[in-house]
Order: C-alpha cells, then sequence, then structure tokens
C-alpha cells in the first residue's frame, strides 16, 4: 500500500514538475513550494537534530561540560546572534557574524593556498621535455610533451583572459594592454573548450536525470494500463 | 576606520586559524578546535535563521492573504510536517528517508530532466543569436564530448572515445586549471582583505 | 535721440515710447492730433522746456477740460494736455488750500482755475518748473500760441474764452485730497467728479464731456459743443452699467450743450442709470441750483476716484460714509471685483492713516494726499515687480479652486489595470524537444531491445579507483562522504552503488558522511540498497553512519581535526564498536576518503580541508559528469589531490562491467543501475546530438537567410 501510496505520489510530483514545459502552471507552483517546505524542514530538523541538540542545547544539561568552552563560547555567540532582533543587543550582534566570517576567511584562504595554488601551478609547472624516464630506461613521448605544453600554454592564456585591467585613454574607450591581447584571444579557445565540456557534462547529467523520471512513469503506466 | 569590536574579533579569529598553517603545537591546536567547533554551531543557527525568516515571509504572505497565499499554505504544512517527522524519527529513520525519496527526490530529479531540455534549446539559439570563432569551439567540442560519451548503436568508434578522453584531459584540463587557479586567486585575495580588516560584510 | 519725460513719474523714456517703461503711464495720447500732455515734451539737451500750450495755460489760467476724454469713457490716461491743464488747476488750487483734514472743505475753487491759481508747495515736475523759470520760452512760445489754438479741441477754445471773461486765475493752491467738498463759485464743478469716479470703477459708460463752468452755469463751450470725436481704436475696457450718481447733477449743464437729437448714447445711457436726486432742469434749460460739492473723501472713495488717484489712500477701502446727496456708490461687475488686488506690495506700510495724511509735494501729484512716496528712483532699470496679488476670491471661485484641488490630490481611484503579464514564450519548442527526447528514452524498454555496446576501454581514472578498493585495509573504516543533492542521485547513486557493493565485496569497514542535510539519507539509501546483497553490514558494527557535518569548509576543518569530535561531540551512540569509535577519533586513521560529489566545489573543500590535513589518506572521487571538467585538474597532476575517478554513468556502467563484463555477450555479467539506463542513455544522448546538429544547421542557414535579405534591402 505504501508502495502505491509512494508511486502513485511520484507520478503526480514528476507530471507536475514537467508540466512546465507547457508553461507556468498552477501544478507546477504547488511541487515547487511543495519542495521549498519538504527541504527547509528536512534543513531545520536535522541542524536541530544533528547539530544543535548534541554539540549545544544536550550538553547544558552536563554540569561538567560548562567547564569546556566549546560549550559556554558558542552559547554565548548563539544568544548575541538571535538577540539581532533586539534594539539592545543589535550592537553586539555583529560580534558572532564576525566570528564567523573571520573563521571562514582564514579557512578558504589557507585552504586555497595549500589545496589549489600550489598544487595546480605545481602541476602545470612540468617538463616539456620529451624524453621520459622510467624503469625501463629512457624513451621519447611526444605526445605526453605536446600535451603537457598544451596545459602550459593553456593554462597560462586563461588567467591572461581574466586580466581585466585597463587604463583609461583619452578618446579612446578603455582597452587591454596590447602585450595581452594575443595572450587573452589564445586563452579565450581553451576556455571555450572547457565550457563545451562543461555543457556537454551538464546535458549529460540532466538527460540522466531524465531517463530516471520517464523509466518511471513507463514502469506506472506499464503497471496500470493492460 | 574605527576600531570596533566586531573587526578585532574577525581579525583575531583569522590570525590565529591562520598561524594553525605554521604552529603546530598543542595548545593552538586546542584553540583552534574550540573556535571550529563554535564556527559550526554558529554557522548551523544561522542556517536556522535563514528558515525561519523563510516561514515568516510566508505566514505573512497567508495572513495578509496576498496574491499566491496558498500556495505558501502548502509551503507551510509541509515545512511543519517535515520538520515534526524529522525531529520525532531522525534523519536516518525509513520515515525520514521515505519522504527524502518519494517527495524531495521526484521534485528535485524531474527539475534536474526540465534543464536537458532548456540546454537544448539554448544551444540550438546560440549558433543563430552569436557566430563567432569562440562559437564554433565551444559548439565543437560540446558534439565531440557528446558524442564520445554516449555509445552508438551497433557500432563502436573507439577513435571518438578516444579523442573524447583527449579533449577532456589536456585541452578541457586547460582550461579549467586557469579558471580553478582565478578562482583560487580571488578567494585568497578576498579572504585577506576581510582578515586585514578592508572589508566588514559582517557589518550592517 | 531726444528722451521723453513722463508726466507721472517724470523719468526719461525714449521718444518713440507710447507708454513709460517705468510707471507704464501712456506717453502719447491714443487719440489722432491730440499732441501728449506734460512729460511728451523733448527734453533739449541740458535744458527743459516748458511747452508752449502749459506756459499759455498758466498765463491765462485756462482751464483745460481734462475730463473730456475721461467722459468719453476710456480707460486712459488723458491727453496730455488735457491732464496737465488740470493738473496744473488741480495744483494751484492745493497750494491754496494747502493740507486740509479729512472730510475737510476745500477752498471753493476748480481745478480748472476758478479762483486762485495754486502755487505748487514742493517738488513741481519739470515741466511746471521750467514754465515758471522760464517765462521768456512762454513768451517765445507765444507766437506758436495761434497755431497751437488751432489745433485745440473746440471745447478747450472756449473754455478758455470762459477764463478770459472770468479772469485770469490767481495763484489758486493745488487741490488736496480729498479736497473739493465745498460747493459755490470756485469750486470743481460736479462733472469734474465724473472722470475720477470712472477711473475707480472702471470703465463705465461715462457721460459726455463735462463742461468746465461755474456753479449753476451751463458752459457756453457746452452749449457750442460738438459731439466728441470717435473713439479710438484701442481697445477700451468693456463699459460698466454703473453711473456714477453724481452725473445726475450736471445733467442740467449736460443738457445746455447738447439738444436732445445730439446727445450721444453713451450719454443717455449714463444718464439714465444715474440715479438722479437733483432735478434736472434739462440740458437747454436755466442752470439749476447750486450743486453741492461732495467732500473729498467721498470722491476719494474706492468707487469713485481713480485708482492711481487714491494709491496712497489705506489699502483697505474706507468705509463709504455719508456719500451725500446725489452720489451713489458704483457698483463693480464680479469679474472686475475679483481681480481687484486686496493688498500689493504698494500699499503703504505703517499705520493705515499715514499714507493719507502724507501729502505729495513733488511732481505732478504734488500738493495730493495720500500719494506713495516715490520708489522709481530705486527701480530705474528693473523690471517691473510682480505684485502678489491676494484676490478677493468669490465663493464661485473658491469652490472650483477646491474642486481642482480635490481632484488634483485625490490618489487614483480607478482600479488600476493589473500589470500585463509578458508574453510567455511559445512552449511549442521545449514540448517539442521533451517529447522527442522521451520517445528516444521509452523506445529500447518498449523494444526490449539493447543495440549500444557496453564501453570496451576503461578509462584510467576508473581502473586506479577499482585498483585502490581492492587494496583497501579492513581495520580500518573506509570514510564515504555523500555530498550531492538529490537532483543529481540518478545519476551518482548508478556509480556509487557499484563502487560500494566492490567495497562490500572486499569488506572494509565503513564510515558515512555529508556536508549536506540530505546526505545522511541519501547515504541510508544506498546503504538499504548494497546491504540487500551484503547482510552482513550493520550499523555501529562495520557500518558507522556519522551524520551531518555543518557549516562547509569550517566543518571539514574541524572533521580533519578530529572527525568523531566533529560530529558527535561527547556522546556516543549505543551499541557501537569502541574500535572503529576510536578509530575516529583522527582523520589519519581512515583507510580511503570516498567522495561522492555532484558539485566541484565540494570536491575542492574536501581536497583543500581534509586532504591537505591527512595527505597520505588516498582521496577517490565518483563526480557527476556535469562536474568533471572542473574536477578532473585534482587528477591530472604530477602530484594528484585526487588519486581515482568514477565520472557519471559512463564511468558508472564501465565500473560495473569491470569485473563481469562477459566477452561472449559483450554484457556486463552483474546489471547495475548504469546498465539497466545504459540503452536509454544511448538513445538520449543521441537524439540530443541530432537535435543540436539540426538545431544549429537550422539556426545557421536562417540566419544568413536574414542577412542576405537585410543586405539586399540595404
Amino acid at each position: 500500500m505504501s508502495d502505491v501510496a509512494a508511486a502513485a505520489l511520484g507520478f503526480f510530483l514528476t507530471v507536475a514538475i514537467l508540466s512546465y514545459v507547457l508553461g507556468d502552471n498552477v501544478l507546477f507552483r504547488i511541487a515547487a513550494h511543495l519542495l521549498i517546505g519538504v527541504t527547509a524542514g528536512y534543513l531545520a530538523a536535522v541542524a536541530w537534530q544533528s547539530v544543535l541538540w548534541p554539540q549545544l542545547f544536550g550538553r547544558m544539561l552536563n554540569l561538567m561540560a560548562w567547564l569546556d568552552p566549546a560549550l559556554w563560547i558558542p552559547l554565548i555567540l548563539v544568544l548575541l546572534m538571535i538577540g539581532r532582533s533586539t534594539p539592545r543587543l543589535s550592537v553586539l550582534s555583529s560580534v558572532p557574524m564576525a566570528f564567523l566570517v573571520g573563521l571562514a576567511a582564514a579557512v578558504a584562504v589557507g585552504g586555497a593556498l595549500t589545496g589549489t595554488l600550489i598544487p595546480q601551478v605545481a602541476a602545470t609547472a612540468v617538463s616539456l621535455s620529451p624524453l621520459r624516464q622510467s624503469s625501463g630506461g629512457v624513451f621519447f613521448d611526444l605526445e605526453g610533451a605536446l600535451s603537457n605544453l598544451i596545459i602550459l600554454v593553456g593554462t597560462v592564456t586563461t588567467l591572461a583572459y581574466f586580466h581585466f585591467g585597463a587604463r583609461p585613454r583619452a578618446g579612446e574607450a578603455p582597452a587591454r594592454p596590447l602585450w595581452v591581447v594575443p595572450f587573452a584571444r589564445v586563452g579565450e579557445i581553451f576556455l571555450a573548450v572547457a565550457f563545451g565540456a562543461l555543457y556537454a557534462g551538464a546535458l549529460t547529467a540532466s538527460l540522466t536525470a531524465l531517463i530516471d523520471r520517464v523509466v518511471f512513469v513507463q514502469q506506472i503506466l506499464e503497471r496500470l494500463l493492460p | 576606520m574605527r576600531i570596533k569590536a566586531s573587526l578585532i574579533v574577525a581579525i583575531l579569529t583569522g590570525a590565529i586559524m591562520l598561524l594553525g598553517y605554521f604552529l603546530p603545537g598543542a595548545f593552538f591546536a586546542s584553540v583552534r578546535d574550540v573556535m571550529l567547533r563554535s564556527g559550526m554551531i554558529i554557522g548551523t543557527v544561522a542556517l536556522l535563521l535563514g528558515v525561519g525568516n523563510l516561514l515568516q515571509v510566508h505566514l505573512r504572505k497567508i495572513r495578509e492573504q496576498r496574491p499566491g497565499h496558498l500556495y505558501s499554505i502548502f509551503m507551510v504544512i509541509s515545512l511543519f510536517s517535515v520538520f515534526a517527522v524529522v525531529v520525532l524519527f531522525g534523519p536516518a529513520h525509513p520515515y525520514s528517508v521515505w519522504v527524502v525519496s518519494e517527495i524531495q527526490r521526484p521534485l528535485e530529479i524531474g527539475l534536474m530532466g526540465l534543464l536537458a531540455v532548456v540546454l537544448l534549446l539554448a544551444g540550438v539559439r546560440l549558433l543563430f543569436r552569436r557566430q563567432a570563432l569562440g562559437t564554433l569551439v565551444f559548439f565543437l567540442t560540446a558534439f565531440l564530448v557528446l558524442l564520445g560519451t554516449a555509445p552508438l548503436p551497433f557500432i563502436s568508434l573507439p577513435f571518438l572515445e578516444g579523442l573524447r578522453n583527449w579533449i577532456a584531459q589536456v585541452p578541457a584540463v586547460a582550461g579549467a586549471r586557469g579558471i580553478i587557479l582565478g578562482v583560487a586567486l580571488g578567494a585568497t585575495a578576498t579572504g585577506l582583505r576581510v582578515l586585514l580588516g578592508f572589508d566588514q560584510p559582517y557589518e550592517r | 535721440m531726444a528722451d521723453v519725460r513722463c508726466p507721472m513719474c517724470g523719468k526719461p523714456n525714449a521718444e518713440e515710447a507710447e507708454t513709460c517703461r517705468y510707471c507704464q503711464a501712456r506717453l502719447k495720447p491714443v487719440g489722432p492730433g491730440a499732441e501728449p500732455l506734460g512729460a511728451a515734451e523733448p527734453l533739449a539737451a541740458g535744458g527743459e522746456t516748458a511747452p508752449d500750450w502749459l506756459s499759455r495755460l498758466r498765463d491765462q489760467g485756462s482751464p483745460t477740460p481734462g475730463g473730456t476724454r475721461e467722459l468719453s469713457g476710456e480707460a486712459e490716461v488723458p491727453s496730455d494736455q488735457e491732464a496737465s491743464d488740470w493738473l496744473s488747476r488741480i495744483r494751484t488750487r492745493a497750494d491754496d488750500e494747502g493740507p486740509a483734514p479729512s472730510g475737510a472743505t476745500s477752498p471753493p475753487e476748480d481745478v480748472f482755475g476758478r479762483g486762485k491759481p495754486a502755487e505748487p508747495s514742493g517738488p513741481v515736475p519739470a515741466f511746471a518748473s521750467s514754465a515758471e523759470e522760464k517765462p521768456s520760452a512762454s513768451a517765445a512760445t507765444t507766437p506758436a500760441e495761434p497755431a497751437a489754438e488751432e489745433d485745440e479741441p473746440e471745447w478747450l477754445k472756449r473754455l478758455r474764452a470762459r477764463r478770459a471773461v472770468e479772469g485770469p486765475p490767481g495763484t489758486a493752491p493745488a487741490p488736496s485730497f480729498p479736497a473739493p467738498q465745498a460747493t459755490g463759485e470756485g469750486l470743481p464743478p460736479d462733472w469734474m467728479h465724473a472722470p475720477h469716479e470712472d477711473l475707480a470703477t472702471g470703465p463705465t459708460a461715462a457721460p459726455g464731456a463735462q463742461p468746465a463752468g461755474g456753479e449753476g452755469m451751463v458752459p457756453a463751450w457746452l452749449s457750442d459743443v460738438q459731439p466728441p470725436a470717435p473713439a479710438p481704436v484701442e481697445p477700451a475696457p468693456p463699459a460698466a452699467p454703473a453711473a456714477p450718481a453724481a452725473f445726475a447733477s450736471e445733467d442740467d449743464e449736460l443738457r445746455g450743450a447738447y439738444s436732445e437729437k445730439e446727445i450721444p448714447d453713451w450719454l443717455v445711457s449714463a444718464r439714465e442709470e444715474a440715479a438722479t436726486p437733483v432735478d434736472v432742469q434739462g440740458l437747454g434749460g436755466v442752470p439749476a441750483a447750486p450743486i453741492e460739492t461732495p467732500p473729498l473723501e467721498e470722491l476719494l472713495a474706492p468707487g469713485v476716484l481713480p485708482e492711481w488717484l487714491t494709491a496712497g489712500s489705506s489699502p483697505t477701502p474706507p468705509p463709504i460714509e455719508a456719500p451725500g446727496e446725489g452720489l451713489e456708490q458704483a457698483v463693480l461687475p464680479p469679474w472686475l471685483r475679483a481681480m481687484r488686488p486686496v493688498e500689493g506690495p504698494l500699499a503703504p506700510k505703517g499705520e493705515p492713516g499715514e499714507a493719507e495724511e502724507r501729502v505729495e509735494s513733488a511732481g505732478p501729484l504734488a500738493g495730493l494726499r495720500g500719494v506713495l512716496p516715490p520708489k522709481f528712483e530705486a527701480e530705474v532699470g528693473r523690471h517691473p515687480p510682480v505684485l502678489p496679488s491676494l484676490l478677493d476670491i468669490q465663493p464661485a471661485h473658491a469652490a472650483h479652486a477646491e474642486l481642482l484641488q480635490r481632484i488634483v490630490s485625490t490618489p487614483e481611484s480607478r482600479a488600476v489595470p493589473r500589470a500585463r503579464r509578458r508574453p510567455q514564450a511559445r512552449p511549442w519548442g521545449g514540448l517539442a524537444v521533451l517529447v522527442i527526447l522521451v520517445a528516444a528514452m521509452i523506445v529500447p524498454g518498449a523494444t526490449g531491445t539493447s543495440v549500444f555496446a557496453r564501453p570496451s576501454v576503461i578509462a584510467v581514472e576508473t581502473l586506479q579507483t577499482a585498483n585502490l578498493i581492492n587494496s583497501l585495509p579492513l581495520d580500518r573504516p573506509l570514510l564515504l562522504a555523500v555530498d550531492y543533492d538529490a537532483a543529481a542521485s540518478a545519476e551518482l547513486e548508478a556509480a556509487a552503488l557499484a563502487v560500494l557493493d566492490h567495497v562490500m565485496t572486499v569488506g572494509a569497514p565503513i564510515a558515512s558522511v555529508s556536508t549536506r542535510p540530505v546526505g545522511a539519507a541519501l547515504a541510508e539509501r544506498l546503504m538499504r540498497r548494497t546491504r540487500a546483497a551484503h547482510p552482513q553490514y550493520q550499523t555501529g558494527i562495520n557500518y558507522l553512519p556519522l551524520g551531518y557535518l555543518p557549516a562547509g569548509p569550517i566543518g571539514l576543518r574541524a572533521f580533519a581535526a578530529n572527525p568523531w569530535q566533529a560530529v558527535y561531540g561527547q556522546s556516543t551512540p549505543e551499541g557501537w564498536d569502541a574500535g572503529m569509535i576510536a578509530a575516529l577519533h583522527a582523520s589519519s586513521n581512515f583507510s580511503a576518503i570516498l567522495v561522492v560529489v555532484s558539485d566541484p566545489a565540494a570536491l575542492q573543500s574536501w581536497i583543500e580541508q581534509v586532504h591537505t590535513a591527512v595527505p597520505a589518506v588516498p582521496l577517490v572521487a565518483i563526480v557527476s559528469a556535469a562536474a568533471e571538467p572542473l574536477t578532473r585538474p585534482y587528477y591530472e597532476s604530477a602530484f594528484p589531490s585526487v588519486q581515482g575517478m568514477v565520472v557519471g554513468l559512463a564511468g558508472a556502467e564501465a565500473y560495473e562491467c569491470l569485473n563481469s563484463l562477459d566477452p561472449a555477450s559483450g554484457r556486463c555479467g552483474r546489471l547495475g543501475v548504469a546498465d539497466s539506463m545504459w540503452d536509454a542513455f544511448g538513445m538520449a544522448v543521441l537524439a540530443a546530438v541530432l537535435i543540436l546538429l539540426i538545431g544549429g544547421l537550422a539556426s545557421v542557414i536562417r540566419r544568413g537567410v536574414i542577412s542576405m535579405r537585410r543586405t539586399s534591402h540595404e
């Protein structure tokens, strides 16, 4: 019974969502609002169930836990954050947000430096020599060398494309420095290749999702139809 | 630049966290641990405040009976229902999993499926509206990757798979790496501006 | 170019100017052939010349019936000659009489010289002073007298004649307003009152010429007077029906001058409208008894004297008291009443009585009481001030204004048309694409055919993943990070189930965590589907669901430092394996990290926050096809952050077939989710490629046609 109800509900919701192809309609709006409500409700419940209760309010019942600064520090900050709507406490309500922003900024800076910038720059700075060494000796790898060269040129020119610094010129529109222009043009081609691959991947993923729904509806109809 | 308590807190917090990359001592580790756990709790409360604001907006819409308030009723009822179920039974309980599997999943997958229609229409219009070298390269790349990703009926063309793999591994990687480096540089610069006090997004 | 001096303000004007640019008084007469009075005299260089006629008049003392034009109903300033004549009489009379209190009787002398001529008691206009200073000039102009006399109107000649009979006028004091009240010989005739009354009340149908004569006498000139000349072309204000009552007293004089047939219409109408307190015996009859001249205050009433004479009087019109016999207050027409300014900047400040008491001592208004102080010296060269007018608003006008105000201020009452929705784009294109795709997806399932070959070449990254799974230690848990949304579950569950199935086949313990709220539910879905084939996996034993990790990178950083504390804090779920729990206190205890992501940013966070903390722990990624381009750079590196990748449905299909491919049939031995979708996937992608190809070609052709049409038009 629950399977039938689930199937019927899934069928109705799938049809309601796909009806958007015909234009905005009541069914689609109901389905969209239902999605928002379910998502928000699940989010709030998980936030309380998995984080706030076990790590904050549940621990407050334990007197020994009050010795842990990881309890009363976030508690104070939470109270300050909730007091944002109170005129008296609103002055201090920026302190928890400042704490969070400072923490996130430091984590982001540290992670970007150690996790992306250095490794990716190191990955670009590869040998362009076609001679490779392996346990079997030295061998000629032209394809590898060319690939490395293309990756190096592509990376540098793509970064050059994102150079938007321009000096104002009298009587003319601001433009890039002349020496950046050819690099930017080449970088534009590499960007087009990257975006083309992205587009193909997104289309593939969305087609897979559509297949899931179409097959589901097909199975429901096969059950219903003789 | 006015010195405010929030500015001092932001700079101090960031400094302690960054120092942890260079000073792996136990003291700093414990301080960072407390700060990180506090940040997790603060982030969760911020998330709840966002949900509360959403609820407030829709409740006001229902109370004032503005156009579309009937949809808001759907939203509010579903929110409270799911909240009650998940809080009572837990996120991994079969009831909670049922809500995700039978309500949220079909809706989100359906929206993802609509994206395929939109992407195809956009691709067709792209050649009509903008005919440039970059557009042609974009179109050609997408064409080749699609052909190399999906199988062909009755025949198999390894050449297409190899070409698709080469495109994905060399030129696409070059372009993507440039994007990733640019994003990382921007994130670093933005984070440093916050940590040095030039930007104060936490101030009203 | 010689300048012309204004008779009113005495300021020089251009010769060709018709009105004074300072006070707007007329400089030239409106009638043909009439000489301008007073200041319309060319000023010689360095000197001022007196007009011949003025000097003659002064000598003769002959009155100038300046009321002739006023009697004709014209609102313009009387001709300069006429004005200067009676002005000089006024001045003469005022000098004789001196300032008189309100209501006091003035000496019995009219402005036309009956009685002593008045000495100007203050600064006199140039023409007057020059007339006194230069009698020789007047003598020199004597030869011009005959010519001037010839140009004079008839009535003026007769007036002169009468004066000659009566004798030269003395230095009559300049009349002071309110002055003429006494009756009797020497007083200004009653008809003299008429022009002032006309100017005060508006253009009324002024009666005809008022002869200047003594009381009770019909002037000889009036008996012979001809009908006045036709009025000039200049637009005259519409005549008001009101007629001054003073005219009634002059009818006997008029009758002497006019016969019944010769009486002009305007005079008849004025007579009819005028009240006749005095029995008029007829124009041609015996002059009536002496008519009592009303006091000057009555003349200065707003309805009697012209405004330019009463400008110095109180701003609020004094109540008309005791109008006297024969005087009746004029009735202003409503439209004129509304235009009359009640207050103005020229209203004298200070006490209302001050303006009345002040006697003008210079200029053509010398001797008059209540005249505004001359301000024109300060306003030379300036535009006339814009006078704010507090109009006498009639009730009807007020009602109209209020209605207009209400209309303007009332917000739009009518229903505002609802903003028209932008018409949606025709859905035919989207519908057609959807129909084609759905049809392509349904065909393999409906026909039961499988015409699409499975992948024959396994990608390197997929092979590396499989190899890594094969080498997992069994004493340390594998961390399964379920970081994708429900939308990508259709694609990623296929690969995740294939890899998880492999892990469970190997037997490595699993710990799951997610930075998404729905991650826990999705992880439970995965485990429920794989546990069917691997029932040995029990929660707390070899499967530890760690739940939700909040705050994104911050939570991951905390998890990297101490996974157990980041997730559960101090609490421990019941029945869990202590050894497993102990292993979760350090992220380095994980055998590998299997990250399932649909978003490249999620994988980037795991790499930056966790992998950098524990670089020794291998990280394998199951990514969506949409996230592959931006995640592959982490794999394609000499020092890769990601040791293995499974990309999309194709990677899932390849992984499923990795160990179970049947070389004979070319199909995978163990059917998985990816395999069940493979044919539909092939058809859908093929349909999409055809749509793009055909649609793209059509777009290019259409664009070319449009361009050709545009160039052909040009």
